[in-house]
């Protein structure tokens, strides 16, 4: 499947977590990482998300925050990767930022131009991916 | 800690409601406004999201 979505990550499910509204997935996806989202119940039971099956996570880069010098803060958002600045490409009013991640994949962050600047954000520098378990959209093949 | 994200509110915890997989987290912000987000169980407890707790929320422009 092609989206828009410039993030995709595939793996297999690790956990579920079953709420009333809504069920917490964990994906394992490359170099032994983890992915969490919140999706409703009704979708991850249409999916037939259980543990051992395959599925993929989507994340807009529109969605990710990047952060640097993250010692010692704590952050809600359930997802943080971490990897160096591999292309920083700016625009207008925004920036692409890619981060490379151990393993070989990558994550595209869309930062303002401001940020960017703020945060001296280089190619060759450490930088997290942070993201929400909220922003996750899980898709399966079958 | 440095983020992309281009507002940082910060205020303190007021109220915090559990459900089955996510908490509503009410932040008092010094200008009397509230700011509400929605994290994950798991997030309020490693945070240690309680009353009278100094938090910040993190919301990108984009």
């Amino acid at each position: 499947m092609k989206t828009s979505a410039c993030n995709q990550f595939q793996g297999k499910v690790t956990n579920v977590k079953q709420g009333s509204v809504n069920d917490e997935i964990e994906l394992e996806v490359a170099g032994g990482k983890k992915i969490v989202a919140i999706i409703t119940h009704e979708s991850a039971d249409g999916l037939g998300l259980q543990v051992g099956a395959k599925a993929f996570a989507l994340i807009k880069a529109s969605s990710i925050i990047v952060a640097t010098d993250d010692k010692g803060t704590k952050i809600s958002a359930r997802n943080s990767l971490n990897g160096t600045i591999s292309q920083v490409k700016s625009g207008a009013v925004n920036s692409e930022v890619i981060i490379g991640l151990e393993g070989g994949a990558s994550v595209a962050a869309i930062v303002t131009n401001e940020s960017c600047k703020s945060l001296g954000l280089a190619v060759g520098m450490p930088a997290t991916a942070i993201f929400k378990a909220s922003s996750v959209i899980i898709g399966t093949l079958t | 800690m440095r983020t992309s994200a281009r507002n940082t509110l910060k205020g303190i915890v007021e109220t915090v409601i559990e459900g089955a997989v996510n908490s509503e987290i009410t932040l008092r912000l010094e200008s009397g406004a509230a700011v509400y987000a929605i994290v994950t169980i798991e997030s309020a407890r490693l945070l240690g999201l309680v009353p009278g707790k100094i938090a910040y929320a993190l919301i990108k422009s984009s």
